[in-house]
């Protein structure tokens, strides 16, 4: 009995807080924004408080950034204390439908942990986790650009705080996805005019990052959807805008 | 410094007793400005993030000293109000709200914008770590109802262009411990009114917690301001005295680690210069002053940053380029449409467009001031022909911008328009005339709708 018990209590230890990290949070349902970036906590083992510090400091300020300077947009970004998403499954239908219904653009979550190299050298990790709504909806539909994805950045212990700030610096990044979000939701609400600028946008911002795997992927699926701006604006016998006039590309430049 | 101490002393000579005003310690919860100043700058608390809270209060002092700071460099302008926020950036004290309430949008400011003013509005974020203190700065810019623009005329024509952004990231920065504790006594220092403009005479300290406190600035004499105290509801009475913004005996400035108070200067001084464009002294000592203290901090903007000063890769490429922008502006407003002033705008505008190459509107800017160049100086080999294509490119990746729909109405009427001296390359043939002015028609309603918005 005691050996069930304790068996039972393993098995609720290890799987409640996987199911209780994506925690519902009070600014996911706050109805004063419409356009808002969700910051999760960022979780660190106890030995990696600086890399935690820096990783916490540069996040809140790169997205201070992407508030400020997203040019038209009333974009907010809240915290959300408590919720610790386990990876990008934890983004499902039901999740992401809920948070794009909410005006969430991004939801994005942090961790620092130890980790070992392929030579076995101990070293320090922090994960910085994306998603991207608009994409995720569009990659839960068969599309292949990874709409939900976590970022590795891996220093040596003996890493000095500034080139750790160097190392977690997310401001470039960070604004080219905050354009193909909003781009791609406007692109959804047929607001040919403003998915076209911002996609076109991210284009342009992309091609200024050290890319990763996913950038690249997102970058070239932020060209197609500014071609498809174009082709929805001329399909929409609504629209009147300059994007139904002649000889307008489907490439930004 | 001849210039400057020649500068002070005219607005002295020329502006009433009251020009300048600063209160501190303000609360977020009901922040305030001067009405009557002509720009007001209003400077939040530097702020830590929630779960990297720090053990002292540099945030606020920081937020003081930048205000103090900003005080002596833009007391020449005249006209001036500076505010210091104190509070919870978790709170209310963050810009959005602030802003909201001081232009009205919604309650709580004591004291709201007036319509025509300028406002900067500056905020932070700080770090510490060990030995020392990483920060960031944001500074926004603006006159209520108003977006800062440009003209540049063409034979009778004007084209327009606008700012990328009139907010912006800052490059982080690194200051050393050492630095952090000249803060501290700078600051205290600083809360010393003295009765004369020297540090051995009679001083009472102005205290840093509980109500604001406002003064009229009176005087200025180096690093010394002096200050009277107003009458805003305060229960606290102090006398007229000296306050002291910079240390004598520190090698350290504020400016020096944190350039971006230079900017600071600069747009107070191009929004001096737009908002009191009625007396043609005033706007050229505003900008003057704006140009001087812009291409310093152009020069410095890359002191202490952590990321590196390289503007196109450290992640804050609008913190060059936007002030790049500005300087353009007030080489255009000075030069009074003299083709110099174009060339150095130009200029100006071109480095910022390769910063900020996803900006429809760094990109305009370069457009209208090469279309000017060429109609001002018609070459056989430069045809303005290709302008039309390069602006209906620019507005394919951003189509709702009415300031450049508005200038290719322009560019469509000066390229159908035979200029008078014009080389024979700039000659239409029928099938390209018929072409523009079938695009030009199929745009006119568009083009109708952006004049007038």
């Amino acid at each position: 009995m005691r050996t069930a018990v304790a068996l039972l209590a393993v098995i609720v230890g290890t799987a409640a807080p996987a199911f209780a990290q994506i925690t519902r949070c009070t600014a996911v349902s706050d109805a004063t924004s419409r356009t808002k970036i969700i910051l999760d906590d960022i979780v660190s083992e106890a030995s990696l408080q600086n890399l935690m510090q820096t990783l916490t400091s540069r996040l809140n300020a790169n997205l201070e950034q992407v508030r400020t300077e997203l040019g038209g947009v009333q974009l907010q970004v809240m915290p959300c204390a408590g919720r610790r998403p386990t990876g990008p499954s934890d983004f499902n239908r039901t999740t992401v439908s809920e948070l794009n219904v909410r005006g969430v653009l991004m939801e994005i979550w942090g961790a620092t942990t130890e980790v070992k190299d392929q030579q076995g050298r101990p070293m320090n990790e922090a994960s910085i986790g994306y998603v991207i709504i608009p994409v995720r909806l569009d990659e839960l539909q068969q599309q292949p650009t990874p709409g939900a994805f976590v970022i590795p950045h891996r220093a040596q212990p003996s890493t000095l705080v500034d080139d750790l700030i160097k190392l977690v610096d997310q401001a470039g990044r960070l604004g080219a996805y905050a354009s193909l979000a909003v781009g791609s939701k406007s692109l959804r609400s047929s607001q040919w005019d403003e998915a076209r600028k911002q996609l076109c946008a991210a284009e342009a911002k992309f091609t200024r990052l050290k890319p990763t795997d996913a950038d690249a992927a997102l970058s070239k699926y932020a060209k197609k959807l500014a071609g498809d701006a174009v082709t929805g604006a001329r399909a929409d016998t609504q629209y009147t805008g300059f994007l139904k006039q002649e000889g307008v590309a489907l490439s930004c430049s | 410094m001849f210039l400057r101490r020649w500068l002070v002393a005219l607005t002295l000579l020329a502006l009433p007793a009251h020009a300048w005003a600063i209160e501190i310690a303000v609360p977020c919860a009901r922040p305030s400005v001067f009405s009557g100043a002509a720009v007001n700058v209003v400077v939040l608390p530097y702020s830590v993030p929630p779960s990297v809270r720090s053990s002292s209060a540099v945030g606020e002092q920081l937020g003081a000293l930048v205000q103090l700071e900003t005080v002596l460099s833009i007391a020449k302008y005249g006209s001036i109000g500076v505010t210091q926020l104190v509070g919870d950036a978790q709170d209310e004290c963050t810009p959005e709200i602030v802003l909201d309430k001081l232009l009205g949008r919604q309650g709580g400011a004591r004291e709201t914008m007036r319509p025509g003013s300028g406002l900067i509005l500056i905020w932070g974020r700080i770090f510490e770590s060990g030995a020392d203190l990483y920060l960031q700065s944001f500074v926004q810019f603006l006159r209520p109802g108003t977006t800062e623009t440009v003209d540049v005329s063409v034979r009778d024509r004007m084209l327009k262009g606008t700012l990328s952004t009139q907010a912006f990231a800052c490059a982080p920065r690194k200051i050393a411990i050492r630095d952090l504790e000249d803060i501290q006594r700078q600051f205290r220092s600083a809360r010393l009114l003295y009765t004369q403009p020297n540090s051995s005479s009679r001083s009472v300290e102005i205290p840093d917690r509980g109500e604001s406190l406002a003064f009229w600035v009176t005087d200025l004499r180096g690093d010394w301001v002096q200050l009277e105290p107003m009458d805003r509801g305060s229960n606290r009475k102090f006398e007229r005295g000296w306050l002291q913004v910079r240390s004598t005996d520190a090698q350290w400035s504020l400016r020096a680690k944190m350039p971006e108070l230079y900017f600071v200067e600069g747009v107070a001084g191009y929004l001096m210069a737009r908002v009191r464009s009625n007396s043609q002294a005033i706007v050229d000592a505003s900008l003057q002053g704006a140009e001087s203290a812009i291409a310093r901090y152009i020069e410095g903007w890359g002191a202490n940053a952590v990321l590196g000063n390289d503007a196109t890769t450290n992640g804050t490429p609008l913190a060059v380029a936007v002030p790049r922008q500005l300087r353009g502006f007030v080489a255009l407003l000075r030069a009074r449409g003299a083709d110099a002033g174009l060339a150095e705008a130009r200029t100006h505008f071109e480095r910022a467009a390769a910063l900020a190459s996803h900006s429809s509107d760094a990109r305009n800017l370069v457009a209208i001031t090469q279309i000017a160049q060429t109609f001002r100086q018609p070459a056989d080999a430069q045809p303005p022909r290709r302008f039309v294509d390069e602006v209906r490119t620019l507005l394919g990746s951003d189509p709702g911008n009415a300031t450049v729909l508005g200038n290719l109405g322009v560019i469509y009427d000066l390229v159908l328009t035979p200029a008078p001296g014009a080389p024979a390359s700039w000659q239409l043939s029928p099938a390209d005339r018929g072409q523009l002015s079938k695009q030009r028609d199929s745009l006119k309603s568009l083009i109708s709708m952006a004049r007038r918005s």
